[in-house]
């Protein structure tokens, strides 16, 4: 099921990029629902590594809908999960505004990361398209609060959720 | 074990960095993808440029696109009811110019001005064939050029107005009256016209016209025009010497009234 739930949400980014709506001039930037996932991910991971792979397994299938190199993607996304897990240590996703935060701080980060590497595998800073990446973050933190309930509720990611739940035990005790 | 798992986690971020930075894909450009794919890739390198412009709402455009119909419906109608009247207008000045006469015009291309010294004559592209018959007015606009004088089966020999043996009745207009008369070719390009006693208001100039009381042309067609008014042998009739009006040498095209029958 979170096979499934990765793929659809992949599909959906990708089919409907071009529809997403954006926030006024914002309109090339809509919100990276993957990418939100990832941070989703990460921030359920504390410390376990499974949702680390699946936000890697997230990013390769972005890879399979994209021209970027092979594993770009599945690079950066792993690299977001694992960022967004570092930052839930003092950034805590218990919500959706939480999560928001983690997001766009996430998100930030995560336009840095694409422009080096972007530059890095041959493009051009200009080509990256850094000042997209940078509202992206701004869009997806504007959403943010949606996807976190989204995956909340629907419970494809038992893992996480797991894992969380056994995170939260443990830092209790 | 879960130190295994991040060091795995770690070397397949670091392969993956590998493969990013060496395996850029060398992909065919956007135009040569096929459409599904073409819509479905995203590419993270690609420079969006500016914003694509905005398509104009459609329903504006179809509002806009009624209000152009409706316009152009209404400059239809319009057009239809000026066409109408300009119809109509044609028949009036048909009715007022030919004298109320029922006539089918025909038109025919002059083929060749017959020589002869005495003789004024040309021959027309139209014929039996065609209804032209001996008798015939053939004219020029409103101006009569002469009266078909036979008829083969495709072509027609018209007597020019100013031939000797031409005889039209015409009436020559003042502006107190018209006064009757016979027009007579004379074979220099000129018409003679007897008029009857008091006819001394006639100037140079004065138009001259056919007649109703000529039944082969239509009335109202215009003849000539007075060069001169006198009375030779002083028998108090006068005579008029008149041009007429028609370049006989120069229509290329002319129409034959056909069926010239009073309505």
């Amino acid at each position: 099921m979170a096979f499934a739930g990765l793929l659809f949400v992949t599909f959906a980014d990708t089919a409907l990029r071009p529809w997403l709506p954006g926030l006024l001039w914002f309109d090339r930037a809509p919100p990276p629902l993957p990418l939100l996932t990832a941070f989703y991910l990460g921030s359920h991971a504390y410390r376990a590594t499974r949702p680390l792979f699946l936000a890697v397994l997230l990013g390769a299938m972005q890879d399979c809908f994209s021209v970027a190199p092979l594993g770009y993607f599945a690079f950066l996304f792993g690299l977001a999960a694992l960022l967004a897990r570092g930052l839930n240590r003092y950034l805590h996703a218990d919500s959706g505004a939480a999560f928001a935060i983690l997001s766009l701080f996430c998100g930030l980060g995560y336009a840095f990361c694409a422009l080096l590497l972007a530059v890095l595998a041959g493009g051009s800073p200009h080509a990256a398209g850094f000042g997209d990446s940078l509202l992206s973050a701004l869009t997806g933190a504007l959403v943010a609060p949606l996807v976190w309930r989204m995956w909340e509720a629907s419970g494809l990611f038992r893992e996480a959720l797991r894992v969380r739940s056994y995170g939260l035990e443990h830092m209790l005790r | 074990m879960r130190l295994t798992r991040e060091r795995t986690f770690v070397a397949l971020l670091a392969l993956l960095l590998v493969l990013t930075v060496l395996g850029r894909r060398e992909l065919p450009g956007e135009e040569a993808l096929p459409g599904l794919y073409r819509s479905l890739v995203y590419d993270p390198f690609l420079d969006p440029g500016p914003a694509p412009a905005v398509e104009p709402d459609p329903e504006l455009r179809m509002e806009e696109l009624r209000v152009l119909a409706d316009s152009l419906q209404r400059q239809n109608r319009e057009l239809r009811e000026k066409n109408s009247a300009l119809e109509k207008l044609l028949g009036l000045k048909s009715e007022l110019g030919l004298g109320g006469w029922a006539y089918t015009p025909v038109a025919a291309r002059v083929l060749s001005i017959e020589p002869g010294t005495y003789r004024r004559f040309f021959r027309i592209s139209r014929g039996a064939a065609d209804g032209v018959a001996a008798g015939m007015p053939v004219v020029d606009g409103t101006t009569l050029l002469g009266i078909v004088a036979s008829s083969g089966a495709s072509t027609a020999l018209v007597r020019r107005l100013d031939d000797p043996q031409s005889r039209i009745e015409v009436e020559v207009e003042t502006q107190e009256r018209a006064f009757p008369g016979v027009a007579q070719g004379t074979g220099d390009g000129t018409l003679r016209i007897r008029l009857l006693r008091g006819a001394d208001a006639v100037l140079e100039g004065a138009a001259v016209f056919t007649t109703a009381y000529d039944a082969r042309v239509p009335a109202g067609l215009l003849v000539g025009r007075v060069e001169q008014v006198q009375d030779l042998d002083r028998d108090q009739v006068l005579e008029v010497v008149a041009r007429p009006t028609a370049a006989f040498e120069r229509p290329v095209h002319v129409e034959v009234l056909l069926s010239a029958e009073p309505r």
